[in-house]
């Protein structure tokens, strides 16, 4: 776990449990090509703290740490989120929702992700992982 | 350095992870940004580059919204919360560099277009000489700004 900043070397950031942001998991399926998880967000998750007070919705980055959640649990947790090539918010994700995220490995380290709930679609895009080269990874 | 209003960005504290603007220009803003205390993942030592995602889309937002003429002060958002969304990245890189939590960074968000309600920016972030990211937004406005 890197606790400090490590001034440009590839080490893999922490990534805080889903129990201290308040979700949980519901369900998790992965096969070679394809990882699916359906992850309960509740209105008291602090991923919707202050965002927006009144109104919640879960950030943008909630969505992308919930993907590099379900990467580092699939692919390794060596794995990071290198690039997005685009990504579509489409609807935003309110409180008290059970959603849906499904990875679909694209090859080349190219994944694609579409994100749903009962309400629709809310986001979908494709994204690359980079491998950090396992010996920084367990220094971390 | 340019004076935030109190109530220039619908976050509440938690999520407010702007903490001052460097500099503002018609199409350009660069601001001054920290992890909060409560911010919800915080506490578990270095985060993710695209961590910074938020802190761009707050910067992108104040100058979508733009300064009052004659203000003193940048309202940016004020008013009814929340009133802006980003609805798109494309093009994004995140270093593998992580974010210091503890430490102050930059965010800086270049106008690219308006189309309507929704704008496009281009945006990085930047800790201590290291390049966090650098992408593409889509920012929807559900107000069209002041008077850009």
């Amino acid at each position: 776990m890197t606790s400090a900043r490590t001034g440009g070397s590839e080490k893999e950031a922490a990534l805080p449990d889903l129990d201290s942001v308040g979700v949980s998991l519901a369900n998790y399926e992965e096969s070679k090509v394809l990882c699916r998880a359906t992850f309960l967000l509740p209105c008291h998750a602090a991923l919707f703290r202050d965002h927006f007070p009144g109104q919640p919705l879960m950030p943008a980055i909630g969505l992308l740490y919930l993907c590099d959640w379900m990467i580092r649990r699939w692919r390794g947790g060596n794995v990071r989120i290198a690039t997005l090539r685009r990504v579509r918010f489409t609807e935003p994700v309110r409180p008290d929702v059970r959603l849906e995220i499904e990875l679909t490995w694209r090859g080349s380290q190219r994944l694609s992700m579409v994100a749903r709930s009962e309400s629709g679609e809310h986001g979908s895009g494709e994204l690359c992982i980079l491998a950090i080269p396992r010996q920084e990874a367990e220094h971390s | 350095m340019i004076p935030l209003d109190a109530g220039a960005l619908p976050h509440g504290p938690a999520m407010r992870l702007i903490v001052k603007i460097v500099t503002l220009g018609e199409d350009r803003i660069t601001c001054c940004c920290r992890i909060p205390l409560k911010f919800p993942w915080a506490g578990s030592g270095a985060l993710p580059a695209y961590m910074a995602v938020e802190g761009v889309a707050q910067a992108a937002g104040l100058l979508a919204a733009g300064p009052v003429p004659g203000e003193s002060t940048l309202k940016g958002l004020a008013g009814e919360s929340p009133q802006g969304y980003l609805v798109r990245i494309r093009e994004a890189e995140f270093s593998s560099t992580d974010l210091d939590p503890q430490g102050t960074w930059t965010a800086t968000a270049v106008m690219a277009g308006r189309s309507g309600k929704v704008v496009l920016c281009r945006g990085e972030a930047w800790q201590a000489g290291a390049l966090l990211l650098r992408a593409r937004f889509a920012l929807y406005l559900e107000s069209s700004g002041q008077s850009r």
